[in-house]
């Protein structure tokens, strides 16, 4: 009797654990902000790492062992949201790169909460881990200094965001008629 | 392979076309000359007459900065002719007592600031080098000294401005580096004095 017992337990644990992760990323995003305002690029590089793990592990360990749902899934996306705005915001606020690429990404978060309830599901592999994707590019903001590079970064983001509202505004006008 | 890994494949994929397109896209814009007019700032001056070549980049920071060390010349009695590094760029300095060179930082100086000082023959003239970058920029500070040694010019001011790192080696100030640096490019032209004649 004690083997389910004990392995419920550890299941609730671990479910637990993932939301701890998500909220870790969640309360993670003004200090990043912070630390890129107060010049300390490798603290807050080392915080969207994390920020990027965690995000990485939070939902298998929530889908293996707890039960998904869509408030857990709703923080998943605002922990993201909050961590790249903090990331992007806190180094045009410190006039490291130019602010314009905040437009789209703010503009793609809100695209996505206002379409992401559209059935069936719509087919998004950018948007499905934009999170993860300007996560990494946020990562790259912070540990290569090079103008160029930057350049690069702000482009693809916009870029990317662009796709995945491009996509998502293809897949529910014709859906809207 | 699972759904999860093939659309997580495309992802990086379409990611990664973006990156290469938009880098390619980049690289070709900051080589492109941008001819420009050449304007004068205050033409009565009295200090002596400056040239301003620079090239602008792709963000608005080299520009900030030829601007206020532009100012400060200015504010100290230079009259500046201003213009970008194009073959339309004076290649005579005859009629200049400074030559001011500037550009943003891609690997090296932008391909038009470069090439113009390939074309020049600065002829012993006092020149001020100012670069923009976002990280550590002595190497390159280092290089374009040399090239203009090179074409005989002689680098009075190498200066060099940051957006990413302190623009003061303990960071005394707080806020934006950018803003340190417009405000140092500016202190720096107005307080410019030329070497004595040989």
């Amino acid at each position: 009797m004690t083997g389910p017992v004990a392995s419920a337990g550890r299941n609730q644990a671990l479910a637990l654990l993932a939301q701890g992760l998500t909220g870790a990323r969640a309360a993670s995003a003004p200090l990043i902000y912070m630390w890129i305002g107060h010049g300390d690029l490798g603290l807050a590089a080392s915080a969207v790492a994390a920020a990027l793990l965690s995000d990485c592990a939070d939902g298998p360990l929530v889908r293996r062992f707890g039960a998904p749902s869509a408030a857990g899934a709703w923080f998943d996306v605002w922990a993201d949201f909050l961590v790249i705005v903090a990331a992007f915001g806190g180094l045009a606020a410190a006039g490291m790169v130019p602010s314009w690429p905040l437009l789209p990404i703010c503009l793609s978060f809100a695209l996505f909460v206002a379409t992401s309830h559209k059935r069936p599901v719509l087919h998004d592999p950018v948007g499905r881990y934009i999170g993860g994707i300007l996560m990494v590019l946020a990562l790259v903001l912070l540990t290569l200094p090079d103008l160029l590079v930057q350049e690069t970064v702000l482009w693809t983001s916009a870029i990317a965001c662009m796709i995945t509202m491009l996509g998502r505004v293809a897949y529910v006008l014709p859906r809207g008629r | 392979m699972g759904r999860f890994w093939i659309g997580l494949l495309v992802a990086i994929v379409v990611v990664l076309v973006i990156a290469a397109g938009s880098m390619m896209w980049l690289v070709n814009t900051i080589s492109q000359e941008r001819v420009t007019p050449l304007t004068t700032l205050n033409p009565d001056g009295e200090t002596g007459s400056a040239l301003l070549v620079y090239h602008p980049g792709l963000s608005d920071f080299p520009d900030r900065i030829v601007t206020a060390f532009a100012d400060g010349l200015v504010q100290s009695g230079w009259r500046v002719d201003r213009t970008t590094a194009s073959r339309e760029a004076p290649a005579g300095f005859a009629a200049y007592d400074l030559v001011v060179l500037g550009s943003p930082i891609y690997g090296g100086p932008a391909k038009p600031l470069s090439d113009y000082i390939a074309r020049a023959d600065f002829g012993g003239r006092p020149v001020v080098l100012l670069l923009t970058g976002a990280g550590d920029p002595d190497v390159t500070l280092r290089t374009t000294v040399e090239m203009i040694k090179a074409h005989n010019g002689v680098v009075i001011a190498p200066l060099a401005y940051t957006s990413m790192r302190p623009n003061e080696s303990a960071k005394s100030y707080s806020g934006s580096n950018v803003d340190k640096a417009v405000e140092m490019a500016r202190d720096a032209g107005k307080a410019l004095a030329l070497p004595p004649a040989q």
